[in-house]
């Protein structure tokens, strides 16, 4: 709210004038994103908006790499409490796992300044933030999920569930 | 195409309602300087590759961000299992210099609002967090994906005094006290999954609401609600005698203040973690995700490797490696990298496609090929000269020596494998009177391009002197390739006390730590040694042939004698016991023309000498 009260307010000539940049330079961009775009052997970058609750691709880019191992569950989904993604193949087999930090969530990690031995956590839950995760190309690789607790702010009670799925394909 | 302009419409009003003079950051801002490779283990597709950001430096400020890039990896590869992993990874720096010094501070946090330009438009207090310091993770992801395609994880260095930094794919840290420990800490939740295993959230004795944890098992490896032995995460690293749970927290409306009463490094079930008092175990008292301590625990580098593992290059072990003239040995994959195929190629002709397989060997070193196929593509790994079998001699020839005279041993070595290093410790026998030690030289043998020639124990006047002779003392020099031949002069002189009778024997005991022994690529040992006598033996009674005058010297003089002889009928002299007379220059039993042509193309045109009389 302060930066909204500071921008209509404080400064409203210089940030009329970088909005419309911003519309100047964003739109022919946006307009040639291309989200379908075939993937390439071995991996690929996918640059992802998560906004209140939705996600959605802004920038794939394949690229021959090897990605970190996969990783397994210490159950099965519904009794697992943390944020994953997965990739996926039509029938739900999956193919590719990596643990992830919430993408609804700006944490900070520090020393207390009581204590300085330990560390203390604050978050923010946040309606939006880009991010980027590595995933294998596979021809089989039909799907991007995401799963994480249902409750999302800091008590997380619940177990995690599906909170995200992109098409790859 | 219509939702597109709309929602870039929507975007466009958004940035001009946040947009204040320093919302977008970027090539207004700063300027990309370049991308540098400061730890280098591969091809970056190949490695995990991290890149360290520059935020808010401005231009003059980049030699003090290089300083910290330097200090993050001297002090994140001596952290384990950094250290075991360095092989893995891959280190980019990215000079970047913003307009501006610092970051932003927002309003609504006990710092007073600021603005300045930077690149990344870094900011503290969001959310009102005063600490909680932000970059725009698309300008990021621009610059990344364009310098460094391959990029992993990013952590972007925030030029600032104030503490604060977040986690998560870019990982943010300003360069207070002690921010590589929190680099590090971060890269243990971005790169290996692992859980915070602190047992509070905002602090002990301020939370209410952590004192159970919830009862789903967490999805990291190095937390879990599971105090059933048999099922717990890392059962596998729990001593039998160790107790489930190890530790209880007497009142889970509190932090436990007790101190670890178990030994440094124990692995058990410790309660509290995950951000609750209860409930919640963490696998060792004391790790990097819990309170910084500068050490992860077993299970979190257990996760850590098994992240990295397809990094990690192939690798094998075979037990034994070396061995006197036959060897019989078992190959072992020995890599975290998971392998569904092994093809080997021993080195000897022989292959097969086994994974642990047994093969024999004779004399010779061998390099072995281990072609796997793993999940990501196959992985080539060649030891040279890893397997050798040794039948190795050093021989000294018998001689015999006049008085008043030096010579040499010269020490014939036979080598199956390639050799590093030798080291001959050399005793001659009766050196007060007779003989004198005087030492051991390369020149002219097949060791002549060794590097080095190092006395290492020298005690000549008692016979004793040994060398340490290295094909590479720093220069590169390849070892000495197998084969036959001089290795080593042994020097010597026959005093002129000696007299015929009189012998030396030379052998090769121990002196001081130095035994004799041929060095490979992994095998040291002895070679068969063969010791020999020096027998002095009368002076020769005879000139050289061409020597007419018996100077000692074939010159002018002897040609006016041979002329002499050959056309004028000149005596010649035939030295009692000696194989021709002195003119008869080829030893033909004929002192003629021949003779004299021979003689005059040794004392005017270089030719050859007369054959020795004495040999």
């Amino acid at each position: 709210m302060n930066l909204l009260m500071q921008s209509l307010f404080g400064r409203p000539a210089r940030a009329l004038l970088m909005g419309l940049i911003a519309l100047a330079i964003l739109l022919p961009a946006t307009l040639a994103l291309n989200t379908t775009a075939p993937i390439g052997p071995g991996a690929e970058r996918l640059v992802i908006r998560y906004h209140d609750g939705s996600y959605e691709i802004l920038r794939r880019t394949p690229m021959t790499k090897i990605l970190p191992a996969t990783v397994a569950l210490p159950g099965k989904t519904g009794d697992v409490r943390g944020n994953w993604f997965e990739v996926q193949t039509a029938t739900g087999e999956v193919l590719y796992r990596r643990l992830m930090t919430a993408p609804n969530v700006r944490y900070v990690e520090y020393r207390s300044p009581d204590n300085p031995t330990r560390l203390k956590r604050e978050e923010a839950v946040v309606a939006g933030r880009t991010f980027s995760v590595l995933v294998p190309a596979r021809a089989d690789a039909a799907y991007l999920m995401f799963y994480g607790p249902a409750d999302a702010a800091k008590n997380r009670t619940l177990p995690s569930m599906e909170i995200g799925r992109l098409a790859l394909r | 195409m219509s939702q597109n302009v709309a929602f870039i419409v929507v975007l466009s009003v958004l940035l001009i309602l946040v947009g204040g003079p320093c919302a977008f950051g970027g090539p207004g801002d700063g300027t990309i300087l370049g991308a540098t490779k400061v730890v280098d283990h591969g091809p970056d597709n190949e490695r995990w590759t991290l890149v360290v950001v520059a935020e808010g430096f401005t231009a003059d400020q980049q030699a003090r961000f290089d300083f910290l890039v330097t200090q993050l990896i001297e002090d994140l590869f001596v952290f384990p299992p950094f250290d075991t992993l360095q092989p893995t990874i891959n280190i980019w720096r990215f000079n970047v210099a913003s307009n501006d010094s610092g970051a932003d501070m927002n309003p609504g946090c006990s710092l007073p609002e600021s603005y300045v330009n930077t690149y990344f438009n870094g900011s503290f207090c969001n959310a009102e967090i005063e600490r909680l310091v932000i970059v725009d993770d698309w300008l990021v992801y621009d610059a990344l994906d364009a310098a460094i395609p391959y990029w992993d994880q990013a952590v972007v260095l925030v030029n600032s005094n104030v503490y604060g930094g977040s986690g998560g794919g870019i990982s943010v840290v300003s360069v207070t006290s002690g921010w590589q420990s929190t680099v590090i800490h971060e890269l243990g939740h971005s790169a290996f999954g692992l859980a915070d295993e602190y047992e509070y959230w905002a602090g002990c004795g301020i939370d209410t609401e952590q004192d159970y944890h919830p009862a789903y098992e967490p999805s990291a490896p190095n937390v879990t609600i599971e105090t059933v032995r048999e099922l717990i995460k890392w059962n596998d690293l729990i001593l039998p005698e160790t107790p489930i749970p190890t530790t209880t927290v007497y009142n889970c409306e509190q932090c436990d203040s007790r101190s670890n009463y178990f030994p440094q490094r124990t692995v058990g079930l410790f309660e509290g973690a995950d951000y609750y008092h209860c409930s919640c175990y963490r696998p060792e008292f004391f790790c990097m995700m819990r309170d910084q301590t500068p050490f992860f625990c077993a299970v979190c580098s257990e996760a850590a490797l098994a992240s990295f593992a397809p990094y990690m290059p192939p690798a094998f072990v075979a037990t034994p490696r070396n061995a006197p003239l036959a060897l019989t040995t078992t190959f072992t994959y020995n890599s975290p990298l998971p392998a569904n195929q092994w093809f080997w190629n021993f080195g000897d002709g022989d292959s097969v496609a086994t994974q642990s397989p047994t093969h024999s060997y004779g004399p010779g070193a061998y390099d072995i090929t281990l072609r796997v196929t793993t999940n990501w593509g196959d992985r080539v790994v060649v030891e040279e000269d890893y397997i050798e079998v040794w039948a190795d001699t050093l021989v000294a020839p018998e001689l015999e020596v006049e008085p008043n005279t030096a010579g040499y041993w010269e020490l014939i070595g036979t080598n199956a494998i390639p050799l590093h290093e030798i080291v001959i410790p050399i005793t001659m026998t009766n050196v007060m009177n007779l003989f004198f030690l005087d030492s051991i030289s390369v020149v002219g043998t097949r060791a002549a391009g060794f590097e080095s020639n190092q006395a290492v124990f020298d005690n000549k006047f008692s016979g004793q002197l040994a060398v340490r002779l290295r094909a590479d003392a720093g220069g590169g020099s390849p070892p000495l390739p197998p084969g036959h031949g001089p290795v080593a002069r042994v020097h010597f002189r026959v005093r002129p006390f000696a007299v015929p009778g009189d012998t030396s024997y030379i052998s090769t005991p121990p002196l001081s730590t130095y035994s004799l022994k041929h060095i490979g690529n992994a095998a040291v040992f002895q070679p068969v040694w063969q010791g020999a006598t020096l027998r002095v033996i009368p002076p020769c009674p005879c000139a050289h042939q061409g020597d007419l005058d018996g100077s000692g010297a074939i010159d002018a003089v002897d040609l006016a004698l041979e002329i002499d002889i050959v056309f004028f009928g000149g005596a010649d002299i035939q030295d009692p016991s000696c194989p021709a007379t002195r003119a008869d220059f080829n030893a033909d039993s004929t002192a003629d023309a021949v003779d004299l042509a021979f003689l005059i193309d040794h004392v005017f045109f270089g030719g050859n000498p007369p054959a020795d009389p004495c040999p």
